[in-house]
């Protein structure tokens, strides 16, 4: 290196040696990161696991004591678990037929209280505040009306209100100072659903930062995402249409190249940008 | 970690080995194996020596709480990559808010790396006004490539660019850096912009 710093080689080599923080910046960026890990270490631990194996056992006590009190019919179909218009039905089926089915509903309704309780209680996932540990974690695994699990639970008649939820959910997690770091972390979701084939739930997430992050300050990247998941998801005339807006807006944008060869059908030119 | 890319431009080198991670690495590691390389992409993105050092802060900030979201399966420079970007957008628009935070409270850093030899120092200072002078696009492709050694489909995944433009950029920012070699051979010696 010393004989001919000007080659190629040696720069690269002594650019790689040179160009980081320094020893001392370094010790002070660790002290930092490992300061707001022994900040945040405590917090999932109290937080995330608490309540649901608190209910599971409630659950299961009450289930319990409602099997040997030989009310576990009765209470568990008719309060907890069944609608009451099938307790109504059951009923209405008479005391013969109630008499011999009883034992057998009775078990079954236990089980399914048992598995429901174990499950971590389904009831509380319509209540979206389980979220992780984290408070940086504004977009929790949640299901949205496409997952095939939560399908059936989801009413229909609910989508607005979970929606509402969620938007709201993602402006109640963000505290102030975290609020443009959680707003990257969303679009980083939604990049992420993307890369994983999935860019129905990119729209998706995309969808719900633009609502709870409506003023916020990576609209020009959301955009781009956008572009991107509505040609993956097979859309490109409007791929293509919201490229064009996008180009317009935002015509020196690092995301150029990118957003015009996201639809390739419409926009033919690879890549304007390499130029020997 | 250990490949790099200063081998021929040919498919066959470029993406025939990728590097995976069997497990989720820690944030100690994570921080020690690419702080160097954080900083230097912030750089590539036109944030100046005195403030990548923030960037890299709120860099590794985000990976501390979102480590847990990363699969080992992909590529964690790519990873690295797409955070630093998003952190310094963010910091493009909001850049009053936060703007010198830690060098108005604080004294400015210590010279860096004091302990460099000044050829290197001035080696260095070379290929930064190299970079300077690329164009965005070349800059991170040379940068990924051939200074921190990730593969060509590693840096398609960061990018998200195609292959075939990773390799033409990366040629390309070659050939630059080539005829630059030539031309600091060529002038006399001179004392460069100490970043």
């Amino acid at each position: 290196m010393t004989d001919e710093p000007t080659s190629s080689r040696a720069l690269i080599a002594a650019y790689k040696a040179c160009a980081r923080p320094s020893a001392a910046a370094e010790a002070q960026l660790w002290a930092s990161l490992a300061a707001a890990e022994r900040a945040a270490s405590p917090r999932p631990r109290r937080r995330s696991p608490s309540l649901a194996p608190w209910l599971a056992v409630a659950a299961a006590l009450l289930l319990l004591a409602a099997w040997q009190l030989d009310l576990a019919g009765n209470f568990v179909s008719g309060h907890v678990l069944k609608d009451m218009r099938e307790q109504a039905e059951y009923d209405a089926a008479g005391p013969g037929s109630r008499a011999a089915t009883a034992r057998d509903e009775s078990a079954g309704a236990a089980d399914d209280a048992a598995t429901s309780a174990t499950a971590g209680a389904p009831g509380q996932v319509l209540h979206p505040s389980p979220t992780g540990p984290r408070p940086l974690v504004v977009v929790p695994p949640r299901p949205r009306p496409a997952a095939p699990k939560t399908a059936g639970p989801r009413r229909g008649s609910q989508a607005p209100a979970s929606e509402r939820e969620a938007v709201e959910e993602d402006a109640a997690v963000v505290d102030d100072g975290d609020r443009m770091l959680a707003e990257m972390a969303l679009l980083q979701e939604a990049r992420a659903a993307l890369r994983a084939g999935q860019p129905a739930a990119a729209l998706d997430l995309l969808d719900r930062h633009a609502a709870s992050f409506a003023g916020g300050g990576l609209a020009e990247e959301r955009q781009a995402l956008r572009v991107q998941a509505l040609c993956a998801a097979g859309d490109p005339a409007r791929g293509a249409s919201e490229a064009a807006a996008f180009l317009r807006a935002y015509p020196r944008s690092t995301y150029a190249a990118r957003v015009a060869d996201a639809c390739p059908k419409e926009h033919a030119q690879k890549d304007t940008s390499k130029i020997p | 970690m250990s490949k790099t890319l200063d081998t021929p431009l040919t498919s066959a080198g470029f993406a025939a080995e990728s590097v995976v991670e069997c497990s989720a690495p820690s944030l100690r590691e994570v921080f020690a194996r690419h702080l160097g390389t954080v900083w230097r992409i912030a750089r590539a993105f036109g944030v100046p020596a005195d403030e990548a050092d923030d960037v890299a802060q709120e860099v590794f900030l985000v990976v501390h709480r979102r480590l847990h979201t990363f699969q080992p399966s992909r590529s964690l420079p790519a990873w690295l990559f797409g955070i630093t970007r998003n952190v310094v957008l963010m910091r493009r628009r909001a850049h009053t808010r936060r703007e010198r935070r830690l060098s108005a409270v604080e004294p400015p850093p210590p010279p860096r790396e004091p302990e460099a030899s000044l050829e290197l120092r001035q080696a260095a200072a070379f290929m930064q006004e190299f970079l300077d002078g690329l164009d965005e696009d070349k800059r991170l492709v040379f940068l990924l490539a051939d200074i921190e050694g990730l593969t060509a489909s590693e840096i398609a995944e960061a990018l998200e660019i195609p292959l075939g433009t990773v390799f033409s950029r990366l040629r390309a920012a070659r050939l630059k850096l080539e005829q630059f070699s030539q031309r600091l051979r060529a002038r006399p010696v001179r004392r460069p912009h100490d970043r």
